[in-house]
């Protein structure tokens, strides 16, 4: 990435309110702890209360505080993104890496690997999965990191090939530089970006499944998660629920991805800057 | 049938993204953003065009040549209305009398391809990737409403009028050869048959063979009365295609000639670097470029000359005023003064095209009753190498000392930039001329150290200072000595006959002189430093642009280092022409003696 | 260098297999313990003795793994896909009652996605900058955000449950004996949210790989020269710039059908829609582990043969294209 980048993003507006409201939604789930008023494991309540100043959104069925069932649930959702997203990217840059620089067969069987993986849906292995062994949310994030991997592979795959042969990697090693020195000043800078989209891209990724896995009732239901809440919603829709339990969750977690989708976009149109809105 | 530019101009507006993206590359169309709005934080203009008229006539074919940035392909894309959304045009531009400039898209549609088409250079995907080659030669045909058969039969045809075989129209443009897409982009330029035709480099990516074809197809599309507009960077192909050729330095026409002239006779000093750059065969002097480097578009010169920075011949006024067009007058004279001719040729330049640095007329010189010069005429120009050939006792080296104005004349007239050297003042036309001799052991002092012998002018006129040890050691650098102490203080004949030529070299550019004489500079030295030594004088002289006259018994040497050559003969100039044509086709008995003699020894 | 790239798709396409038929046969085996009673355990159903019996005969699971394996691939090509207990009822069965509705919601889809996306992405590229432009990139980052479960939740909750006008759940009202005419628009009432819902969540996607696409497109000489020719704007719009950048699109529609899988199990979930999604979710509520595999296993193979008809197609719509690889 160019030394300009960091001031390019400033100075673009999709990839700031991105920023902005994921921000806001960061220091709302790491602070979930402080700011949610009750404990949203706490059923003394009454139910089905509509919202009032004591409960904010009100109590669900079984009595627990929503608002501070939603400020957990997002804690959540941002921390599955985030692991998935480090190790599904730690993952794809090794593979992607290894696989250009070593060739052959071992670039081969990884990339045919990856090819493969994208044919076969990721949710249906995880409900299988979920199914058969009724995993931790641990092992569901190593689950899913270990079947998204593959296109940020392919990505920093290519990427490190046409480096390869780019002429100044060259001229460096004719200069004497060492492999180390190549990686750290000529290759890693320049996958930078790709791994920024691949992190952001793969985080959006993993909320939507968390919450989509929790929605179909496939997930610790001890855990707060948007997608229980919105499973649950929707069974008492009938009671007018909707405007204080349904929507709530549905609203942080496309706002939460949106951003995502955002400062994808942003990190993209940066990166390759012919697609920009001139 | 013509195609007209009138005071065209084309700026580019620049954002902060494309700053860096060469001017030539920005044809990027943006569909239905109109041409001239700049969308997006500009921060400033290129200007890609400036001031352009340019006519070009029913069965005339105008070549305009020049480097690239020049403004070249905008002016080949302005024609058509095809320039990016962020060209800002004005000036008008007419086609068969109509003035296009006020026309909408829908309706240059009817009149593109029509009227006028253009033939791109073969680069990239400029044919469609995933159609066949027959359906997008086709394609002009049917969208003027002709059969899908009756299109592709008459594509059929002209592709074999370009000597592509049958089958090739049916493949994809990747599946042809470069030279076979070049081929068919003309096919679709000719398919419609249009009054005028644009060529975008249309020789540029070809071998030899398919280049004098596609100059065959020029010719006979100009005898058929058509108008074609030639942009190439090529000057062979342009002399060889076209009837008038406009030269083009960073947007404006530096010179409008005849396209006989531009190869022997340029009048403008870019025009001569430009040839000068190019090569051709049977010339054997080195290829020089053009001196200096061209302008950035941010530092532009706004007023003056725009080539005066690498100008070899700028004057005062050349960085204050704009110059004008003046005719160039038919060939080349001895009266450069411009002449009253209308045949519409004209060269920018304050100085009228390249100017005359010294004339000699009707020189008669005699020793004792032996005439030595019996009425030479000699013309120097600004900038150029004139190389002055004969033999022992020619009088080539008393012509040489007259220039120089050590000796005098028994008649006639010597002019130094207009002025009789004679009224020049001898201190100050010393320090105009630099003077290299036969012999650097005689012509410098052995009681010099080489400091001292460089510092020589300097003292002599008075400027040597505090500044001078820098500036001597600097003209030490320049004829590639070393510029230590140690070797600073040496004596003459502590060094080789090669290095004390040298030092020579830089005693007769410390004063910066406007014309350096070489009077058998380097006939006395081995064949090896001797080639080291005319390549550094030409460096010199093609970076500091300045006229040399080299005077030599050699004509393989000649040939080698001069743009001209004239042959002195028992007192007479015989032969006097730019050097590829003397060697090649001696008019003189004598010249052709003396290559002969060449050859043979 | 053609036969290079047959081999590279042969493999990919056999790899799939292998994985699927890892996940489908072998996972269950390896599971700790029993696993027969594992598949079962956690669901309503109490494993007999007798069914017990009858489940090791039906997998072989009393043979060596190998000859259990052949067995399993014979059944696998016979189109069985195993029995489930729970719904009473062969899978096969269960999955060819709901994969029409499926097809028809993804089909449809997938061709109102495309056509909306091309369109949209060829015009907003062609104004570059442009108001319009601005507003639809815009637009289209934010609809490509929402997640579909959220869209379908709001068209829920606002179409059908608020305003009342399209039914909540089914792909036709039971008992109805409707024909003809009305059969259809009931079909249709049924169809729309679903549709509405994983177009809308398909067209952000589509619309930025053009317009993506595209806006590199135009820069390509071949477009100036259309434009030289004089040629009509749609013309030079679809026939040149839009026929070469929708390439892409086209070898990403094998990649896409696994994400579009992904929001169709959510949206028939979410409206009761009775096509895969739903037998999905109605499997994992039940625990029915042998209609998920084999939910798994169909799946799996619509997307192998989408991508080998993309693959043999693709050297029609891109004649560069054995000469690329």
């Amino acid at each position: 990435m160019h030394i300009r980048s960091l001031h390019q993003f400033k100075k673009n507006r999709i990839g700031m309110t991105g920023l902005a409201i994921l921000s806001f939604l960061l220091i709302t789930a790491v602070f979930a702890p402080v700011l949610a008023p009750h404990n949203p494991w706490d059923y003394s309540f009454n139910c089905f209360q509509s919202p009032s100043k004591e409960h904010l959104l009100g109590t669900n069925d079984i009595g627990y505080d929503i608002f501070s069932e939603l400020l957990w649930a997002l804690r959540t959702s941002v921390l599955f993104g985030i692991s998935v997203a480090a190790i599904a990217c730690t993952i794809g840059i090794l593979t992607g890496v290894s696989a250009a620089l070593v060739g052959g067969l071992y670039d081969a069987i990884i990339m045919r690997i990856a090819d493969a993986l994208l044919a076969i849906p990721s949710i249906l292995i995880l409900i299988l999965i979920a199914a058969y062994f009724m995993p931790s949310t641990f092992v569901l994030i190593i689950t899913l990191s270990l079947i998204t991997w593959q296109t940020v592979a392919r990505g920093i795959r290519a990427q490190t090939l046409s480096l390869k042969t780019k002429l100044h990697i060259k001229a460096a090693r004719n200069m004497g530089a060492s492999t180390f020195y190549i990686m750290h000043k000529h290759i890693i800078p320049e996958l930078f970006p790709l791994c920024a989209i691949g992190f952001v891209t793969k985080a959006r990724i993993a909320v939507f499944m968390e919450a989509g896995l929790a929605f179909l009732g496939i997930f610790d239901p001890t855990t707060k998660s948007l997608g229980i809440m919105m499973s649950y919603a929707m069974r008492y829709l009938y009671l007018d629920v909707w405007f204080n339990w349904l929507f709530p969750p549905v609203i942080s977690l496309s706002m939460l991805i949106i951003s995502l989708a955002f400062i994808a976009y942003a990190i993209e149109e940066i990166f390759d800057p012919r697609l920009k809105v001139r | 049938m013509s195609l007209i530019f009138k005071n065209l101009n084309v700026k580019y507006g620049i954002s902060d993204i494309s700053v860096d993206t060469g001017m030539d590359d920005s044809t990027c169309i943006d569909g239905d953003t109109d041409t001239g709005t700049v969308t997006g934080a500009t921060i400033g203009t290129i200007t890609a065009l400036d001031n352009i008229s340019l006519e070009i006539n029913k069965g005339e074919c105008v070549a305009v040549v020049g480097e690239s940035g020049s403004g070249k392909s905008t002016l080949s894309l302005a024609s058509m209305k095809l320039l990016a959304p962020n060209a800002l045009v004005s000036g008008q531009i007419f086609l068969d009398g109509m003035d296009i400039s006020n026309l909408n898209d829908k309706e240059m549609e009817k009149i593109r391809w029509n009227k006028i088409s253009i033939v791109f250079q073969n680069y990239g995907d400029v044919l469609n990737p995933v159609h066949r080659v027959i359906d997008q030669v086709a394609e002009p045909l049917i969208k003027n409403g002709e059969s899908s058969s009756a299109a592709q039969s008459k594509s059929r045809e002209m592709l074999d009028y370009l000597k592509i075989k049958k089958d090739r129209g049916n493949l994809y443009p990747h599946q042809i050869s470069a030279g076979e897409r070049q081929r068919v982009l003309m096919a679709m330029a000719l398919i419609t048959d249009p009054d005028i035709l644009v060529m975008d480099e249309p020789a540029a990516s070809v071998d030899a063979i398919t280049k004098s074809y596609l100059a065959v197809v020029i010719k006979q599309q100009v005898d058929a009365g058509k108008s074609v507009l030639l942009i190439t960077h090529d000057l062979s192909f342009a002399t060889h295609c076209s009837d008038h050729i406009a030269v083009l330095y960073f947007g404006r026409i530096l010179e409008l000639l005849p396209s006989r002239e531009l190869l022997d006779a340029p009048r403008h000093p870019y025009t001569r670097a430009l040839v000068r750059s190019f090569p051709i065969i049977g010339r054997a002097k080195d290829l020089a470029g053009v001196r200096g480097v061209p302008p950035s578009q941010i530092s532009r010169a706004t007023q003056g000359c725009i080539f005066q920075q690498r100008c070899t011949q700028s004057i005062d006024i050349c960085s204050k005023l704009q110059p004008q067009a003046t005719s160039r007058g038919s060939m080349k004279s001895e009266d450069h003064g411009g002449g009253s001719n209308e045949d519409g040729y004209y060269v920018v330049c304050h100085r009228g095209g390249i100017a005359t640095m010294i004339s000699v007329k009707n020189i008669l010189k005699s020793y004792e009753n032996i005439e030595v010069l019996k009425g030479v005429s000699l013309v120097l120009e600004e900038g150029e190498i004139l190389a002055l050939v004969g033999e022992t006792g020619s009088g080539k080296t008393t012509l040489a000392y007259l220039v120089a104005g050590t000796i005098e004349p028994d008649s006639g007239e010597i002019n130094f930039r207009g002025r009789d050297v004679g009224n020049i003042d001898r201190k100050e036309f010393s320090r105009m001329v630099g003077l290299i001799y036969q012999s650097p052991r005689d012509s410098i002092s052995h009681r010099f150290t080489i400091f001292e012998a460089i510092a020589e002018p300097l003292r002599i006129h008075g400027l040597f200072d505090d500044g001078s040890a820098k500036r001597i050691k600097n003209a030490l650098k320049e004829v590639q000595l070393p510029d230590e102490d140690y070797f600073i203080q040496k004596y003459p004949h502590e060094l080789s006959g090669g290095e004390l030529q040298r030092v020579a070299i830089a005693r007769a550019l410390i004063l910066e002189p406007d014309l350096l004489i070489a009077d058998e500079s380097t006939s006395f030295l081995d064949p090896s430093v001797q080639a080291k030594i005319l390549k550094l004088l030409l460096d010199l002289q093609n970076e500091r642009g300045i006229s040399m006259l080299f005077v030599t018994h050699d004509i393989g040497v000649a040939r080698k280092v001069s743009d001209r050559i004239a042959v002195l003969h028992d007192g007479n100039i015989v032969e006097n022409a730019p050097s590829h044509c003397v060697i090649e086709n001696p008019q003189h008995p004598y010249t052709k003696l003396l290559i002969e003699t060449v050859k043979r020894v | 260098m053609m036969r290079s790239r047959k081999v590279k798709i042969v493999t990919v396409y056999l790899l799939t297999i292998f994985f699927l038929l890892f996940f489908n046969f072998l996972l269950p085996r390896l599971l700790p313990g029993d696993a027969i009673l594992a598949m079962y355990s956690g669901s309503e159903i109490l494993v007999t003795e007798e069914m017990y019996s009858e489940l090791v005969k039906l997998h072989g699971l009393d043979r060596p793994l190998h000859e259990q394996f052949i067995t399993y691939l014979i059944q696998l090509a016979h189109g069985d896909l195993g029995y489930s207990y729970i719904a009473h009822a062969s899978t096969t069965d269960l999955i060819m009652n709901a994969l029409p509705w499926t097809l028809l919601l993804v089909f449809t889809s997938f061709i109102l996605s495309a056509a909306s996306g091309i369109v949209l992405g060829v015009e907003s590229s062609w104004r570059r900058g442009g108001r319009i432009d601005k507003l639809l990139l815009v637009f289209m980052l934010l609809i490509d955000g929402i997640p579909s479960i959220a869209i379908g939740i709001l068209f829920l909750t606002i179409f059908s449950l608020y305003c009342g006008w399209f039914p909540t759940a089914g792909a036709v009202t039971p008992y109805s004996n409707l024909v003809g005419l009305a059969y259809l628009w009931d079909m249709l009432l049924h169809l729309a949210l679903p549709l509405a819902t994983l177009t809308l969540s398909q067209i952000p996607g589509d619309y930025l790989l053009i317009r993506n696409s595209m806006v590199l497109t135009i820069c390509e000489p071949f477009v100036l020269t259309a434009r030289a020719k004089g040629l009509k704007k749609y013309k030079i719009k679809y026939f040149h710039a839009a026929r070469n950048a929708i390439l892409p699109f086209f070898t990403r529609i094998g990649i896409r059908l696994a994400y579009v899988i992904t929001g169709v199990l959510f949206i028939e979930t979410i409206f009761a829609y009775p096509g895969l999604g739903l037998l999905t979710y109605e499997a994992i509520s039940n625990r029915d582990l042998p209609l998920m595999q084999g939910i798994l296993t169909v799946s799996v193979l619509l997307v192998l043969l989408i991508n080998i008809l993309i693959d043999l197609l693709y050297k029609k719509i891109d004649p560069r294209v054995e000469y690329a690889y």
